[in-house]
């Protein structure tokens, strides 16, 4: 059944319609990713430009990495993160660029998911939960891409959604064969992005196909759940997708684990809450 | 209503649930549902360590429970796909009773 998906990806896949990146944010990018560059030299890149340097640090501020006190400078953001969770929010920057003006409900839910991810990463010690985070922070980019490339075929999806009482990755795999997941995933790997964030993202619906970052996708995958129960934000459709046995196996947590996470999480989204409303305007 | 951080509260919001003495050992309400703010209140309950609170712009409850219906209705509906799924009616559960806790302390368990 290669009729849909092939047109679609080859469409999606199409370097003449991927959103442009700056110059300033490929230059960034492609400096985290040489490991003779010093962090000075990459704090100084970013810090030349006012934009890219202010959102980072709202985003490195933001409820969702829950750092005591107020990161007020690019190498001090630089340290505290480390590289990988840095090179997240640079492609951050880039959505803000592909999203409208009336995306509140996408901030608000990929925010949700990433600071709910943060309280599950740091509940199991997850060596760098900062990293999960910031997957998670991406974790619905496929959305924002379909959404850019595809605008006739994302109102036909809305529409099934609508009639057929369906999530929107049955409606996408119906009208595709290809999920936002995987959509998502191939479009940050091709910018760049360490594979650490990559494969929780393409794998966010599919925790099984996780073969390196297992514990990570589970993560993202519950956040995104707990996030979506919650009924925080808004991302195409209402219905809470199942826990998949993968990532409740991976993650051996129970029930009263669900309920410590959910009780935090409620305190924290009022700051979610509020941040999201602000974030736009950076 | 809606809860947001004291930083945002405004003169003229009321008190959509009591406040308590954050470090008051009987964790008595020391300002009732329904007080409307003042700039002088905002800034007592900033000196006490409140972070954050909940306000509603009306203060009737009729409108509040219906605030707490309407949740709970779309809480049903978001989970209305999973009802054999044992897991996710518990998660369901834990979700259900955080949001009236959220909402009204006294419907709490």
């Amino acid at each position: 059944m290669e009729t849909k998906r092939h047109p679609f990806m080859k469409v999606i896949k199409d370097v003449r319609s991927l959103p442009t990146i700056p110059g300033i944010i490929a230059k960034v990018l492609l400096l985290l990713d040489d490991n003779k560059t010093s962090f000075k030299e990459i704090s100084r890149l970013i810090s030349s430009d006012q934009t890219l340097s202010s959102r980072i640090l709202r985003l490195a501020n933001s409820p969702f990495y829950r750092f005591p006190g107020h990161v007020s400078t690019i190498p001090a953001a630089m340290l505290m993160l480390g590289s990988k969770a840095i090179k997240g929010l640079v492609l951050t920057s880039i959505i803000f660029e592909m999203t409208d003006k009336n995306s509140l409900g996408y901030w608000e839910h990929s925010l949700g998911t990433a600071t709910a991810a943060n309280i599950i990463a740091k509940r199991l010690r997850v060596a760098k939960p900062e990293e999960v985070s910031t997957a998670a922070l991406l974790h619905d980019i496929g959305k924002v891409i379909i959404k850019s490339k595809l605008r006739d075929d994302y109102e036909a999806l809305l529409t099934q959604i609508k009639e057929k009482e369906v999530s929107m990755r049955e409606a996408e795999l119906e009208m595709f064969e290809v999920d936002h997941a995987e959509v998502g995933g191939w479009a940050v790997s091709s910018w760049g992005l360490p594979e650490v964030l990559c494969e929780p993202i393409a794998c966010h619906h599919d925790v099984e196909k996780a073969e390196t970052y297992r514990v990570e996708a589970a993560i993202v995958h519950l956040a995104d759940i707990l996030i979506k129960a919650n009924g925080f934000g808004f991302t195409g459709d209402d219905f809470v997708p199942p826990i998949q046995p993968a990532a409740w196996e991976v993650l051996n947590v129970n029930e009263p684990f669900l309920e410590e996470i959910t009780v935090e999480l409620g305190h924290k989204l009022i700051e979610v809450h509020e941040f999201s409303q602000g974030i736009q305007s950076v | 209503m809606r809860n947001i951080l004291l930083a945002s509260a405004r003169e003229k919001m009321i008190l959509a649930k009591d406040i308590a003495h954050p470090s008051g050992p009987d964790r008595l309400p020391i300002y009732r549902k329904g007080t409307e703010l003042t700039e002088a209140l905002i800034e007592r309950l900033a000196g006490m360590g409140i972070q954050s609170l909940a306000v509603s712009e009306r203060s009737d409850n009729g409108e509040e429970d219906r605030d707490l219906q309407e949740r709970l209705d779309a809480l049903e509906y978001r989970f209305k796909r999973l009802d054999g799924n044992q897991l996710m009616m518990n998660l369901k559960g834990i979700v259900r009773k955080q949001l009236i806790y959220s909402m009204e302390n006294d419907h709490g368990d």
